[in-house]
């Protein structure tokens, strides 16, 4: 069957023909909110609304043979196990449950679900999809990263640290930097690749610069975290040690020791503070991400 | 149920912001007050909720759909209206034919309000001083600066508009449009050095006035057989500004009275992509991807110097703009098959290259707006392109029921290439290979118990460093050139290229306990070591044979990286009416770098890191602790009411241990521990007075209590080289109170 193609077939059948003894709502009324959903639209040709078939001659029940299969004998022997087709949730094999929402639901964002993390480690649609509620919380940005925490525990931690994005206030969402259906880049990331991502939102770092941080050219990710970090803004290592660690040039400060005796009261405060205090490094060479001015080699203008 | 924790956890996070799942659901309107007892900028960073006292909450949603005939729907949303970051939008139209969507968001980051500055037009991109002040002393001029400071708050505002619409063009065929541009206000913290007495610098915000525009155009066509997805994604950056000007401060003697920052150049991105999937048969597809991208930029240069006449003899760049463009092609094929029943195979090519066509030419270097220019120094810009190859073979089979047995292998060849070769560092090397193999065991224990246990194992090796280390044509200073001066330290292994082992572990648990109680937990630990010839006795041959016998048997920079993440949560549902849930993490990172503090000298001599003084070494280990732990409950004491809490710890250290060698006088110590302490609690009721009208009672304490090195103990004049912003760690303790109304649809 295609996408989109409208039912050729009577979408009920009587429970004469079938044997069906009630309506699928007798038993799972609180299942009943699909109606509600997207999937509940009968006006919509593609919908399991208008595809399915009734087994009872209830047409609210046609949508739950769209995914769930032909329910007929799981509606005459209801306590017997085993005899509804496709089942969601964690006890149920994986594959039949994603290929149910495959069949309408490859194309877009999904083409690569296919050998994607998520798909290896055989997560299925209704891990993270709720088709039967109204309001699915993993499609609405202020309860999405609620429901990747229920596996990605230590990106919840990372939440509470110092310096993060906005999404404990709601405005930032996993999937504002994440495909979680597949992708072609690392971790699963929107774009093509990191730097690709983060200038959906920092377009002022894209350059191309005249005088490049080949660092930041790089990869975003090579100094930030973007979960958060307690190191503002996202550093993954405070300053100046983190400059340090590919920065070490001769006859200059920056292959200098720094520690405790260049914070106030320090022996070497009067000659090395301004390298560590403040902004550390970035207090002269603030064009870290890339400068575009003639003089701006040392990334100092 | 996992989603209720879910759902509880987010009641603990987000302020006053639908935290009942339930009333997504529903249609609503939400109106009330609520009361915030201190102002705290950092408090209120992104929510806006920055000032001490009333504030209203308001909200609402409202669906309406036609299931049953023609499909119409439409939607309106908005939230937390009566605080500076809020949200408003409204989508409609014919389900399954088309869809229109128009969205609203306003984000505002209180950064800092306990910063102070001696500039006059402060927010501005012109930083002015009366012409009669001079810091004389430097930095450290109290009589002269102390008088001048008053305090200006760091805060930017953006606003997001985002316009959608989407249909189907027949069966088969549907797009998608979607335009969104971003408004950036405000102002952030820079430094900005000047060349006073070896160099001297102010902290003081730079005005922000910007605009990224984005559309994307996507055309599909699906079947069940074949998908293809077309899209155009253009991205435009605006600058309203090119530079920012601050006046200097401080005693000058060469006419450099202004410092004038560059300001993040106007860019553009084009970029034509599809994806495509293909089903040869039920067990084996075929997807792809190929993207072509133009990334451009030619804003105008500024002159070399603010402190030169513009178009002065030596005031004039050899070019007038960049005239830069980075070109990026994109291939990826990628097969997943089952060759047996129970084995998964996918096997990926990627092909990644970023061709970076900026003209290259030599830029004098009027260090800091001097107004000296001398061909003596000259710098070239040296844009940097790769290409990457990747190669992957992942598979898995079950070896027992419900037991997978997961194993993959990775090849990355990154190639540099620079038009000025002349250019590269000793760290530079023409090509890295990453190599990965991993392998995953999941098995359940038993009926309840589901466990996992991962390795994965990753070296990076390359090309010889680069031998080219010495200042030549790009450094044009004669005297440097003549006497083969190094451009770095020849020990350096730059993160970005170094040679690693990596060894990372990863296990995971879900036990269902009972029918009432679940636990899922997670261990996460990694250890990368820097591996490569000065890494050990061996010395790297790039070396020259005079270095060599004086270069220490260790290489600099990062030479360990080692990290742990613990996880648990627990659900417990003791009764119908109530469920519970906690939580806990700990989590450490840890680096550790060696330095050696040394003098770039004539020939290949590396003066003070010769045979007598080998003891400027220094190491640095950089560690991160955090450990956050949340409990919660909902309750429903009868049908009316829900009542429930949350509480959130994090508390965070930071510690740099230094030491040092005995050539490093005096000798270095740690820094201070650096921490953070968060305490979250949140409390909520609900009380349906009718079907269509609920009261809702809020109540969040938020108490965050930190210490930072580099601000504590120190006012703006504490040092004599930088002009600081007396600027505090962060530290609040709020108590915000909510009552709302919900009326419901009736």
């Amino acid at each position: 069957a295609q996408l989109g193609k409208a039912p050729d077939e009577p979408q009920t059948r009587s429970r004469a023909e079938t044997g069906a003894t009630k309506p699928c709502v007798e038993c799972h009324e609180g299942f009943y909110a699909i109606t509600k959903t997207k999937h509940g639209v009968k006006g919509d040709a593609r919908t399991p609304a208008a595809t399915g078939k009734s087994i009872t001659g209830d047409p609210a029940d046609a949508m739950c043979g769209a995914c769930h299969g032909d329910l007929t004998e799981h509606n005459k022997k209801p306590r017997t196990p085993g005899l509804v087709p496709v089942t969601f949730g964690k006890k149920s094999p994986a594959e039949p449950q994603n290929e149910a929402c495959l069949a309408c639901h490859e194309q877009g964002s999904r083409i690569h679900w296919k050998g994607s993390k998520h798909e290896q480690t055989k997560q299925t649609c209704a891990s993270c999809h709720r088709m039967h509620a109204s309001k699915d919380p993993v499609m609405v940005t202020e309860t999405q990263a609620s429901v990747c925490f229920e596996c990605h525990q230590d990106r919840r931690a990372e939440l509470h640290r110092m310096s993060t994005h906005p999404t404990k206030t709601g405005f930032f969402g996993c999937s504002s930097c994440h495909a979680s259906h597949g992708s072609t880049t690392r971790a699963s990331l929107q774009k093509n690749t990191v730097n690709e991502t983060c200038y959906q939102c920092h377009a002022q770092m894209r350059g191309p610069f005249l005088w490049e941080h080949r660092s930041a050219q790089d990869d975003c990710t090579n100094c930030h975290n973007p979960h958060g970090t307690n190191n503002a803004p996202m550093l993954k290592t405070r300053l100046p040690y983190l400059c340090q660690q590919c920065h070490q040039d001769g006859g200059n400060h920056s292959s200098t020791a720094f520690g405790g005796k260049t914070l106030p009261g320090g022996a070497n405060f009067a000659a090395n503070a301004q390298r560590v205090v403040g902004n550390a490094c970035t207090n002269c060479h603030m064009k870290i991400h890339g400068s575009n001015h003639p003089s701006g080699a040392r990334l100092q203008r | 149920d996992t989603m209720l924790t879910a759902r509880l956890f987010r009641d603990s996070d987000v302020l006053f912001r639908d935290a009942d799942m339930a009333r997504w659901s529903d249609n609503y309107i939400e109106l009330g007050v609520g009361y915030n007892s201190h102002d705290s900028y950092r408090f209120g960073q992104f929510s806006g909720l920055t000032d001490k006292g009333g504030f209203p909450l308001a909200g609402f949603n409202w669906l309406s759909r036609d299931e049953a005939n023609d499909a119409q729907y439409w939607q309106v949303y908005g939230s937390t209206l009566g605080l500076d970051s809020r949200k408003l939008s409204a989508e409609g139209g014919i389900q399954g034919k088309w869809t229109a969507s128009i969205n609203y968001d306003r984000i505002t980051r209180s950064q800092w309000d306990t910063t102070s500055f001696i500039h006059d037009g402060l927010g501005s991109n012109n930083l002015t001083l009366p012409s009669t002040f001079v810091a004389t002393l430097g930095a450290d001029d109290t009589a002269k600066i102390n008088p001048r400071l008053r305090g200006y708050n760091i805060e930017q505002e953006r606003d997001i508009y985002r316009v959608g619409l989407a249909g189907f063009l027949g069966k088969e065929w549907d797009f998608k449009v979607n335009y969104r541009e971003d408004h950036r206000d405000g102002t952030r913290l820079t430094g900005l050095p000047y060349n006073f007495g070896g160099g001297r610098a102010v902290i003081v915000p730079y005005e922000i006035d910007d605009r990224t525009r984005q559309m994307e155009a996507i055309l599909s066509y699906t079947t069940r057989v074949a998908q293809l997805q077309v899209g155009y994604t253009y991205s435009k950056f605006d600058n309203d500004l090119n530079s920012f000007n601050v006046r200097n401060p401080f005693t000058n003697t060469a006419g450099q009275t202004e410092g004038r920052m560059s300001l993040a150049p106007s860019n553009d991105f084009h970029q034509v992509y599809a994806n495509a999937g293909y089903n040869y048969s039920k067990n084996t597809r075929l997807t792809g991807k190929l993207s072509y991208s133009i990334a451009r930029q030619d804003e105008n240069f500024l002159p070399y110097s603010a402190n030169l006449a513009t178009g002065a003899a030596g005031n004039v760049p050899p070019r007038t703009s960049l005239d830069g463009k980075v070109v990026r092609s994109l291939l990826e094929v990628a097969l997943t098959t089952k060759p047996m029943d129970k084995m998964n195979l996918k096997v990926a090519y990627q092909y990644n290259d970023s061709d970076n066509q900026t003209p290259v030419a030599n830029y004098t270097y009027l260090s800091r707006d001097a107004t000296t220019s001398s061909t003596t120094t000259m710098r070239r810009n040296a844009p940097l392109s790769t290409t990457e190859q990747k190669f992957s073979v992942d598979g898995d089979y079950e070896i027992a029921a419900k037991t997978i047995l997961r194993a993959g292998l990775e090849r990355k060849n990154l190639k540099y290439s620079m038009d000025d070769k002349l250019y590269q560092n000793p760290a530079d090397r023409d090509y890295t290979n990453t190599d990965k193999a991993s392998i995953e065991l999941r098995r359940p224990v038993s009926d309840e118990f589901l466990g996992s246990v991962g390795y994965t194992y990753t070296q990076r090796r390359g090309s010889e460093y680069d031998k080219n280390n010495y200042f030549e044509n790009t450094y044009w200073n004669p005297t440097f050139r003549s006497q083969n001066r190094l451009t770095a330290h020849p020990s350096m292994r730059a993160l970005l290229y170094a040679n690693y082992n990596e060894d990372r572990v990863r296990t995971s648990g879900n036990w269902t306990a009972s029918e009432t109680v679940s636990l899922q937990g997670a261990v996460d630990n990694y250890r990368r070591k820097a591996k490569g010839p000065n890494c050990s006795t061996v010395v790297d041959p790039a070396i020259p044979a005079t270095l060599s016998a004086t270069l220490p048997d260790t290489c600099l920079g990062q030479t360990l990286a080692e990290g742990v993440s613990v996880s648990l949560d627990v659900q417990w549902q003791p009764a119908e009416n109530l469920t519970t849930f906690a939580f806990g993490n700990y989590g450490e990172t840890e680096t550790t770098q060696k330095g050696r503090t040394w003098v770039r000298g004539a020939a290949t001599t590396l003066v003070g890191n010769t045979a007598g003084n080998l003891n400027n070494g220094w190491s640095a280990d950089v560690l991160n602790r955090d450990a956050t732990i949340g409990v919660g409950l909902k309750w429903q004491p009868e049908e009316r009411w829900d009542v429930g809490g949350t509480y959130v710890y994090n508390y965070g250290t930071g510690l740099s241990s230094v030491r040092t060698g005995t050539g490093i006088v005096p000798a270095e110590t740690s820094m201070p521990e650096n921490w953070n302490r968060l305490n979250t609690l949140q409390l909520f009721a609900k009380w349906d007075y009718s079907k269509q009208l609920s009261w809702r009672f809020n109540y969040l304490y938020e108490n965050l209590q930190s210490r930072d090195w580099a601000y504590d103990n120190l006012t703006a004049t504490s040092i004599d080289q930088v002009l600081l912003t007396g600027q505090n760690s962060p530290r609040y303790s709020n108590h915000v109170f909510g009552v709302s109304a919900v009326v419901k649809s009736w």
